[in-house]
Formats: structure tokens, C-alpha cells, sequence
């Protein structure tokens, strides 16, 4: 049986390396779109200032993917040394478009970003706006295929298991493409990337306008972010709840997790807005509910009842209990292939071979399972609720809290105020965080709330890792804790250095801090 | 683009480039000796008899059709 330290470890050091990853996916994601506005006002007016915008902003959007490149591809890396039998096991579906993936990433997306830093003096003003158009269009491919991978692991479609070859393998390449799960998954999250880089510079601009320095630049700038920030944000939202009605068909378990539904509600069930969450006792002690609302969300209808825990608990009992002659099929199959009757149970129930084997993690014969054991197997399909609860919480009120911030940017640029409102500045200055904490908490609930599974009913997680020994394990966790936190240093030092210098590090002679740029330049050193 | 201001550019994205580029190469570095240190030697071998083993299956007796 495998080691839990070396499942805690491996998982540990996924979600580490996943979640620093994800600090600059979203930055990429969303300020590609604003480049792409601001070089297009400029291609089409001629001022002068839209060109110091995209480059200036472009200089940040830099920094942040050379130093985000290289990260995604110890994600990708790890399959292979940490979730070797996971790699195994359904790589036949998630490696192609893992490899898309990396194609778009690697080729289409760096050769475009490249052409858009090095094309300014070489391409033509519509030549380069079509580059920068192109690399828009291909950082968002680039996380499409990725989500159709992880949309994959949440809501496995297009697949089935092969005795013989011990893996999943792909039936149907297109219902791996169009899985509902990952398309409402991609939107929302490219969403929330839109917002991340509006915020950004929503919050950059606010602070240049407090400071009362390149004002019709930080104007422009916060009018575009504003504009574009409220559709994101708006569409966050909208496209938040799609990915709530598409959980809650594929993974029941996870919505009720959410909600900390212990039973099932009468249909339309109420959205508990707080709750005391007893997990010891399987009940809420108190709860703050609205009503219908979640019944809306879950279902779209005011008929259909979304189950509660107790009641999944029961339905994961059956599943447990077909899942052990699932196993005990295939452990026949694979002794003689020629078996009729083994052949047969083991179709019938080979859709729950996954439940049978979350046994594997307390007893590695199948003959030896009791009652207790599958009750244990039974409770680790529901993962913790209080988490999950409340991860999911702090995630939409940080996004209403955006949602109310661009609202009202959105107005003060309309009616050209931005400068009159130093509160709406301040505000947008401490937001600054908001979109970063609100993606790692959507990634958190999305990832700990398929628990105990890598692929959602399939394959659970202590059987995806690879047999490494746990002293690898913890040196290389401390080797990428190490070195990630000397890049993010990196990264917040080049970013804060460069923010501060504004449009000014440009050299173009037009906006405040140049002396201070050309110095920097020289190599003379910075002065305030 | 007047010469002065293009010079100016030049030459404050240099100094921004060469800090880029050292930080790549210096991740692509930290990422081989973190491998190099603590996987090489840890592969996984794997295929069907290996997984079934990694599961508690038997492995077939009768010879893997593919």
C-alpha cells in the first residue's frame, strides 16, 4: 500500500507549485486583451499616448510572463516524476491536450509575445496590432486546452477503462473537447484573468492619479481598466454560476460540499449564505439561507432536488460495494482473459471500478474489506467541508467587492471624475491583491473539492503517485519553495521598480521621473 | 520615432532584457538541479503489468493484447 506521507507530499507539492503558477497566469490572460485595446485606439486615432500605453503596460505584461514562463512547466514535469501511475493510467486522454498545450504555449504564444516586444520599429503600425491580436487570441488558446484537461479530471467523459492495457483510453476526442465541465471552467477562468489585469491596472493608475503625476495617462489607463474590468467582472459572475449548474450535474458531491448541505432540502433549495459548520456532528448548528437560490443555481429549475451529503454518502455506499466486484473482475480477467463470466461482471460494473478502489488504500485484497473498511472508503469520497465552505465564500465576496469597484470607476470615467474621488482610488489601490486571492481560492475549492480523486469517480489519488522515496520528496518541496520565493521577490521587485517609474521608464521625454529614468538607464542608480 | 527617444528606449529596455534573460536562464538552472538532485535516479518504470502491480492486480497471465 502506498505511503500517506508520500500522497500528503506529492500532493503538497502540486498544489505549491500549481498555485505559485497560477499568480501569473492570470496577469498574462488579461492584460494581453488591454494591450490589444489600447494598441488598437492608437492604431486608429494616431495619438501618440495609446502607443506609450500598450508599451509601457506591455513592459509590466514582460516582466510577468518571463518570469511566469518556466513555471508551468514544472506542473507539467511533475506528471511524470510525481503521478507516474497517473501519467499511466488516463494519459491516453490527458496528454493530448496537455501536448496542444504546450505547443500553443511554447510556439505560438512566445513566438507572438517576442514579434510584439522586438516588431515596434520593424512592423507596421496594422502589423503589429495584428500580432498583438494574434497573441491575445493564442494565450487564451493556450489555457483553453489546459482547462479541457482539467475539466477532464473533473467530470471524466469520452473514456473508458481497458483491462488489458490497465488505462483509461480515449473513445470520443470531441467529448473530451466540448465537456460542458470545461467550457463553463475555461470561461470563468479566463474571466477571472481578464479581471486580474484590470485590476492591475485599475489599481497602478489609481495610485499615479493620487499622486497627481502622468495624469492623462493613468486617466486613460483607468478608464480603459474600469471599462474592461466591469464586463469581466460581470461575466465572472454570470459565468460562475454557469460552472455552479455544471458542478452541480458532474459532481454532486463537490456543490454539496459547498454549500455544507448535510441533507437533502426540498426542491428549490436555499443558498446558505453562513453557517457554524459542525463536521463532527454532520450538521450546521446555525445557517443564514436564502431561499431558492442555490436550487436555481444547481438545477434551473424549481422541481429537481440537489442531494445532500447523507444522501451522496448513500448512493457512494452502492458504488463502493459494486466497485469491490469491479475489482475482483478485473483481478480475474487479468489472471485469465479468456473469462466469460469475469468479462461480463466485469463490464456491468466496470463504471465503479474507482470506488472499489478506494478500498486499495486500507487493504490491498479485496477479500479481506469489511463493513468498517467501506464505511471509511464511504466518508474519504466526501472531502472537508469547512474548506471548502469557506474558500468558496471569501472567493465571491472578493468578487462582488470587484464587481462594485469597476461599477463605480466605470461611472467616474464616464463622467470624466476620476481624479475627484481619492476614495475610489484609495479603494482601487488596496484591491490590488483581490483578483489573485479570489483565482487560488476558485483553484483550491475546484482541486481539494474533487478529493479523494485525481479523476473524478476514476482514479483516486493515493493510487496516481509515484513510488518516490519521501526524502526526495521533501528536498525537492524545499528546492521549489526556496527557489520560487526568490523569483516572486524578483518579480515584485521588477514590477513595484518599474510601476514607479511609470511611463516615464519609456525615455520617450514626455512624462514625470525621466531624469531619474535616464539615470537608471545609465547605470547611475535610482533617486526619488 | 525621433532618434533621442529611440535611443532612450534602447537602452532602458537593454538593462530590463538582460535581467530577464538572466532570470530565465537562472530558472531553467535551479529547475535541472532540483531534477538533477532528486528525480534522476527515481523513475518510474511503467506499463500495464506495472500498474496492475501498483494496484494489487495480478499481472495477465496469458500475455498483454494491445
Amino acid at each position: 500500500m502506498i505511503s500517506e506521507q508520500l500522497v500528503d507530499l506529492s500532493r503538497l507539492q502540486f498544489a505549491a507549485t500549481a498555485l505559485y503558477h497560477f499568480l501569473f497566469v492570470p496577469l498574462t490572460l488579461g492584460m494581453v486583451w488591454l494591450l490589444l485595446i489600447m494598441e488598437s485606439v492608437y492604431v486608429m486615432t494616431g495619438k501618440v499616448i495609446w502607443r506609450d500605453m500598450t508599451q509601457f503596460w506591455g513592459k509590466l505584461f514582460g516582466i510577468n510572463f518571463a518570469l511566469g514562463v518556466t513555471t508551468g512547466i514544472t506542473l507539467e514535469f511533475q506528471f511524470g516524476t510525481n503521478w507516474a501511475y497517473y501519467s499511466h493510467y488516463v494519459g491516453d486522454i490527458f496528454g493530448a491536450p496537455l501536448a496542444i498545450e504546450g505547443l500553443m504555449a511554447f510556439f505560438l504564444e512566445s513566438t507572438l509575445i517576442g514579434l510584439f516586444f522586438f516588431g515596434w520599429s520593424r512592423l507596421s503600425k496594422p502589423k503589429h496590432l495584428l500580432v498583438t491580436m494574434l497573441m491575445a487570441i493564442g494565450t487564451n488558446l493556450s489555457a483553453l486546452w489546459i482547462l479541457i484537461a482539467n475539466g477532464w479530471m473533473q467530470n471524466p467523459v469520452g473514456a473508458e477503462f481497458s483491462y488489458q492495457t490497465m488505462r483509461m483510453e480515449m473513445i470520443d476526442f470531441w467529448a473530451v473537447v466540448f465537456n460542458p465541465d470545461a467550457q463553463a471552467k475555461f470561461v470563468h477562468t479566463v474571466s477571472a484573468g481578464y479581471l486580474t489585469g484590470s485590476m492591475f491596472v485599475l489599481s497602478i493608475s489609481s495610485w499615479y492619479l493620487l499622486r497627481k503625476r502622468d495624469v492623462e495617462f493613468a486617466k486613460r489607463s483607468f478608464g480603459v481598466a474600469a471599462a474592461f474590468g466591469l464586463a469581466s467582472a460581470l461575466s465572472v459572475i454570470v459565468l460562475g454560476d454557469e460552472s455552479g449548474y455544471t458542478v452541480g450535474e458532474a459532481q454532486q458531491t463537490k456543490m454539496a460540499a459547498i454549500e455544507a448541505m448535510w441533507q437533502t432540502k426540498p426542491a428549490p433549495a436555499g443558498l446558505t449564505l453562513i453557517a457554524g459548520i459542525n463536521e463532527t456532528e454532520q450538521k450546521n448548528d446555525w445557517e443564514v439561507e436564502i431561499p431558492w437560490v442555490m436550487g436555481l443555481i444547481g438545477t434551473r429549475s424549481v422541481t429537481r432536488q440537489i442531494p445532500g451529503i447523507n444522501d451522496i454518502k448513500i448512493k457512494n455506499h452502492e458504488r463502493v460495494t459494486n466497485g469491490i466486484i469491479a475489482v475482483k473482475a478485473l483481478e480475474a480477467l487479468r489472471q485469465n482473459r479468456n473469462d466469460v463470466q469475469a468479462l461480463s461482471t466485469f463490464n456491468a460494473t466496470k463504471a465503479d471500478l474507482g470506488f472499489g478502489l478506494l478500498l486499495k488504500r486500507y487493504v490491498s485484497d479485496m477479500a479481506q474489506v469489511t463493513p468498517a473498511l467501506i464505511d471509511r472508503a464511504v466518508n474519504d469520497t466526501i472531502p472537508r467541508v469547512v474548506p471548502m465552505f469557506w474558500g468558496f465564500r471569501i472567493m465571491v465576496v472578493l468578487g462582488f467587492a470587484m464587481l462594485a469597484l469597476f461599477g463605480l470607476a466605470f461611472f467616474s470615467t464616464i463622467k470624466v471624475a476620476q481624479e475627484k474621488k481619492p476614495w475610489l482610488l484609495k479603494w482601487a489601490l488596496w484591491m490590488l491583491p483581490a483578483p489573485w486571492i479570489a483565482c487560488e481560492l476558485g483553484w483550491f475549492v475546484a482541486e481539494y473539492g474533487r478529493q479523494p480523486w485525481t479523476i473524478y469517480g476514476v482514479l483516486p489519488t493515493h493510487l496516481s503517485v509515484s513510488t518516490l522515496s519521501v526524502n526526495s520528496l521533501y528536498g525537492s518541496l524545499a528546492g521549489f519553495i526556496g527557489f520560487y520565493t526568490i523569483l516572486l521577490v524578483v518579480e515584485m521587485y521588477l514590477m513595484i521598480r518599474f510601476a514607479k517609474q511609470g511611463p516615464g521608464s519609456l525615455g520617450t521625454g514626455r512624462y514625470a521621473f525621466e531624469a531619474m529614468n535616464h539615470e537608471a538607464a545609465n547605470g547611475t542608480g535610482e533617486k526619488k | 520615432m525621433e532618434p533621442v527617444e529611440s535611443k532612450n528606449i534602447n537602452r532602458n529596455s537593454r538593462r530590463l532584457r538582460i535581467h530577464l534573460t538572466v532570470a530565465v536562464l537562472l530558472k531553467l538552472a535551479a529547475l535541472v538541479l532540483i531534477w538533477w538532485f532528486f528525480f534522476r535516479e527515481e523513475a518510474v518504470d511503467i506499463n500495464a503489468d506495472f500498474m496492475a502491480s501498483h494496484l494489487d492486480i495480478p499481472a495477465i497471465s496469458q500475455g498483454v493484447s494491445k
